[in-house]
């Protein structure tokens, strides 16, 4: 394990036992965590263990997989403002998951699996749109155009719903976030964004090697096809997974490998665990500023709005920086 | 390696036939150049040997077809070096000569090793450690062909590698090549300078539309005909093309060796 990533790791065990000292409400955790291990039932016993718990594990692997997916599509596409939101695979997800509610097969699996084919499609539809090696604009202009499709398809199937209840299980689940979630929830997430996860890590070489270009990278023994069959069914499992649990969240897998790229000296291989780590903390720090501000503001926000608030102006940065150097 | 051979190669590109027939051979020690008039097809056919664009007909590694060997094999033994390679990140020199050494799987400190030795070879080894965002066109050229020998290929494929160099760093490039040579490698490389095809590269092709015009040692090769064939150029009455084409001069400071 390399430095960077050795610190990481520690901040994120810090964020860790933070998380499950921050709440709504105050609870003393030390005797929460005594009542667990004896077995004695107790509310603050529950909360800590169903409610803070499962929360805390949402946000690390949902962090973690939004960072690698961000990190993976940028390395894949030498594009440094690609990333699951920007590039229509979250908006994918949801729309798979929305269809998976309109037609009533949401149980069980139901939902990530949609979501997951929902994630794929969209994303390919993007690549196949903008090409291997154009421009940074045209990426961003297909992937506005593919989200913009997207929410237009979830309003349409909204408004096309057979029943009011449909309706109203789909507006439920487009409102969610990391919060109110148990631990179903969270085995619901982990197989894909586990497995999506490890498909990318798989990609690491030809990400490195792919900086020298595509035709290079083949000439250095990549093969081209398995990459993007890799990172593409990668990034598919672990946002379709994430996305049905979470709902989109923006920014994450945008900024983190951002943040991260000088410490992995820009190897797009190296940068995967460091995103990963980075990502799970970002958003886990993201999540308790949302809880420490519903205890003292008293006011509940959705993560998604820490991250987008944080994000946007990043994302701006960027945008400014990259037209003022191209290279 | 001992020989390195391409039957009857045709590339066709949107219905164009943008080579034609093209027959080669390289064995090992032998600098190839391939010389010819801007969009002949040079930089097609080092891809096609590459493997990086498809093509019909044969191309045999030591007499075995090269679309058998595994593409990690085929890394190790054959390295292309692109006119002009992009490099999408700010990576250090060390880390992009260093991707080099991926096909074989070594441990990371033999890499390194290896790396700053082919660094210092090549002259660059102050810069090991420099952005490659940072350095002048020159200096980038010759990291990507550092790049290129990295992988100890048994054959090189070079595409124009002293485009962007000045004079003494045209000489330099072309000794490293020619060192690779002396190790049992062979270098196939596109050239546009007469002087240096015919002085450094042990046979030369002359390629036109597409199709071989004539192949041959230098002599064979560099003569009013086939200049006036290829260029449309003619020579002042009485003046020899070899002799007109001829480098009479080798770097001084390094000494390297500078013929044949």
């Amino acid at each position: 394990m390399s430095r960077p990533a050795r610190l990481l790791a520690l901040l994120l065990g810090v964020l860790f036992v933070l998380s499950l000292f921050v709440g709504s409400n105050p609870i003393p955790v030390f005797q929460a965590l005594l009542d667990r291990l004896r077995d004695a039932p107790s509310a603050i016993g529950i909360v800590l263990a169903e409610v803070r718990l499962p929360r805390t594990l949402i946000a690390i692997v949902a962090g973690a997989a939004l960072g690698v997916c961000g990190a993976a599509l940028q390395g894949f596409l030498h594009n440094p403002l690609a990333s699951p939101g920007l590039i229509g695979t979250s908006s994918g997800a949801a729309f798979g998951a929305v269809v998976a509610l309109y037609f009533g097969f949401a149980g069980g699996y139901g939902i990530p699996l949609a979501g997951m084919l929902g994630a794929l499609l969209a994303t390919l539809l993007v690549y196949l749109i903008a090409g291997r090696d154009t421009g940074m604009l045209t990426l961003i202009l297909a992937g506005v155009a593919i989200n913009a499709l997207l929410t237009a398809l979830i309003s349409l199937l909204l408004s096309l719903a057979p029943s009011p209840y449909a309706v109203q299980e789909i507006v439920v689940w487009m409102l969610r976030s990391i919060s109110n979630h148990g631990f179903d929830d969270f085995w619901l997430m982990l197989p894909g964004a586990l497995l999506g996860g490890l498909l990318l890590f798989r990609c690491r070489r030809a990400l490195d090697a792919l900086t020298l270009g595509e035709d290079t990278a083949t000439t250095l023994g990549i093969d081209l096809r398995r990459t993007r069959a890799l990172l593409f069914a990668g990034v598919a499992l672990a946002m379709g997974s994430v996305v049905s649990i979470t709902g989109a969240i923006g920014f994450v897998g945008l900024i983190t490998p951002h943040l991260l790229r000088p410490l992995a000296a820009h190897r797009p291989g190296r940068l995967l665990a460091l995103s990963a780590l980075g990502g799970a903390g970002l958003l886990l720090a993201a999540d308790i500023g949302v809880r420490l501000l519903q205890r003292f503001g008293g006011v509940e926000i959705k993560v998604g709005i820490v991250t987008a608030l944080l994000g946007a102006p990043f994302f701006l940065w960027l945008i400014l920086h990259h037209r003022r150097s191209p290279a | 390696m001992r020989d390195f051979r391409a039957d009857r190669l045709d590339v066709v590109i949107d219905n164009r036939h943008i080579l034609k027939a093209i027959d080669l051979r390289v064995r090992a020690g032998e600098m190839h150049g391939l010389i010819a008039p801007t969009g002949a097809g040079k930089s097609t056919l080092l891809r096609a040997l590459a493997g990086v664009r498809p093509a019909a007909g044969h191309i045999r590694f030591d007499g075995v077809e090269l679309s058998t060997l595994s593409p990690l094999e085929r890394a190790r033994r054959i390295a292309w070096l692109a006119q002009s390679g992009p490099v999408h990140w700010p990576l250090s020199i060390a880390q992009i000569v260093a991707l080099s050494r991926q096909p074989w799987h070594e441990a990371e400190a033999l890499t390194r090793e290896k790396t700053t030795r082919l660094l210092d070879a090549c002259g660059l080894g102050d810069l090991a450690e420099r952005r490659y965002d940072t350095l002048s066109g020159g200096e980038k050229a010759r990291v990507l062909l550092a790049r290129a020998l990295a992988g100890e290929p048994e054959l090189l494929l070079a595409d124009e590698p002293t485009a962007a160099l000045d004079l003494s760093h045209q000489l330099e490039v072309m000794a490293l090549l020619r060192a690779h040579c002396r190790r049992g490698n062979a270098v196939i490389v596109v050239l546009h300078d007469l002087r240096l095809a015919g002085h450094y590269c042990d046979r030369l092709q002359f390629l036109k539309g597409g199709s071989t015009l004539v192949s041959g040692t230098p002599p064979q090769v560099i003569t009013a005909h086939w200049l006036e064939t290829a260029y449309d150029i003619r020579l002042r009455e009485g003046r020899d093309a070899l002799e007109a084409f001829s480098l009479n001069w080798r770097l001084r400071e390094r000494n390297y060796p500078a013929n044949r």
